[in-house]
């Protein structure tokens, strides 16, 4: 590949994400997050009709202490839906990544039509994600995910990703392995697994091509975060397609006259 | 009272997908069901290629229902003429037009907007079977 048209910080970030399939990003603006957070605290707070007392931090790290795990899908599914009627979080979440969507993905965009919420209590054994990559079951590889926590995440309480260089040799010896459980699959690569540490104001911008998932939340705090998928609005689609799964963001004006144009007839 | 939208489904593929006319039912019921609107009984279309006689016969009774709820945009016409015909009667008349997969209502200028991009990208992005294949093609001349 020519580089020349890049800035080295560019390439920098080109290497790694082609290496590895994902890359972690600091968020500038600080403000916005926070009032994404406290949507999401106040959608709980109604739902779970907290005490007015506890605070927002208390909440998330220790949401263990006022959520029963039985209830924990129907908090999460309100949430999301209460999310996705409020028109100004998926241009919020945008704004967030916006930055290193560019770098990564380019800027004409097309973006998920709701941002997942996954909350993972600690010792919960019900939201367990195994190892998979998204693209065995429909997803376009030339799809990014955000995936942006609103807590400190770390070892269990992380995620774990197989680096894109691994993930290739497991593809490339998938004959071998296409027995195997989810399970046994992750026995077999576990040592070469990654658990990013995201510290909150963090997020991780990566390619569901990749192997990923999540195990029990081993840790004392609680697990929150969003995640919402991104794609060059003219890259090729699998099934997961525009209109159904995505929905344009920012068509550019010279793609609107060309999508537009008509050649004179004689 | 309710807004009571007219089913609108296929009895052909859309696009390279055959969805069975019982699982567009259920979809239009249930997106009717969660977003309150009554759900009239769906208009079936033809099965030839290209046909839209049952939806035309629908504009000339839109004035008996609030909108017609399609199953997706693929049900839409492939010619932007004749998307342009029927987003001016829904417009013209000031009823909606909606598609339960996408979630999506044409009830103005914007939204149309909206409907007319997903349409032309999805007719110029090339699959990826399609973009390999060419580009396999020209690496072999």
């Amino acid at each position: 590949m020519d580089y020349t048209f890049f800035e080295a910080h560019e390439k920098e970030l080109h290497d790694n994400f082609v290496q590895n399939g994902f890359v972690t990003i600091p968020l500038s603006q600080r403000s916005i997050l926070e009032n994404i957070k406290q949507k999401i605290f106040e959608l709980a707070r109604i739902f779970l009709e907290l005490d007015i007392t506890i605070s927002k931090e208390q909440f998330f790290d220790h949401t263990d202490k006022y959520l029963e795990v039985n209830r924990l899908n129907d908090l999460r599914v309100y949430i999301i839906a209460k999310l996705s009627n409020d028109e100004s979080i998926r241009p919020q979440v945008y704004q967030l990544c916006k930055q290193y969507l560019h770098l990564v993905v380019g800027n004409e965009l097309c973006m998920q039509r709701a941002c997942n919420l996954s909350i993972q209590l600690p010792n919960d054994q019900t939201s367990v994600l195994p190892l998979h990559s998204d693209v065995w079951s429909g997803n376009s590889p030339y799809e990014v995910v955000f995936w942006l926590p609103f807590v400190d995440c770390f070892k269990t309480k992380s995620m774990f990703v197989l680096p894109l260089h691994k993930s290739k040799e497991v593809f490339k010896l998938f004959q071998k392995y296409s027995n195997l459980k989810s399970e046994e699959l992750f026995k077999e690569i576990e040592g070469d697994l990654i658990w990013p540490d995201v510290p909150y104001g963090h997020a991780i911008l990566f390619s569901h091509s990749i192997l990923h998932g999540n195990v029990i939340n081993q840790e004392a705090t609680t697990r929150w975060t969003f995640n919402v998928r991104f794609k060059s609005l003219l890259s090729p689609y699998r099934t997961k397609e525009l209109g159904e799964t995505f929905l344009p963001i920012t068509l550019r004006p010279a793609t609107r006259v060309g999508l537009n144009h008509i050649d004179p007839r004689i | 009272m309710k807004k009571r939208l007219r089913g609108y489904v296929f009895s052909r593929e859309m696009g390279t997908n055959f969805v069975p006319q019982r699982v567009q039912n259920l979809v239009l019921r249930n997106y009717c069901d969660k977003n309150g609107y009554q759900y009239l009984l769906s208009a079936t279309e033809y099965g030839m290629e290209n046909c839209y006689m049952i939806l035309h016969s629908q504009l000339d009774l839109l004035e008996q229902v609030e909108g017609l709820v399609f199953y997706s945009t693929h049900q839409l016409p492939e010619s932007e003429h004749d998307r342009k015909y029927l987003f001016d009667q829904f417009l013209k008349n000031k009823k909606e037009l909606h598609f339960a997969l996408e979630e999506i209502i044409v009830l103005n200028q914007n939204s149309l907007e909206m409907v007319e991009d997903i349409m032309k990208i999805r007719k110029i992005s090339q699959s990826e079977t399609q973009l390999k294949e060419m580009i396999l093609s020209e690496g072999n001349k």
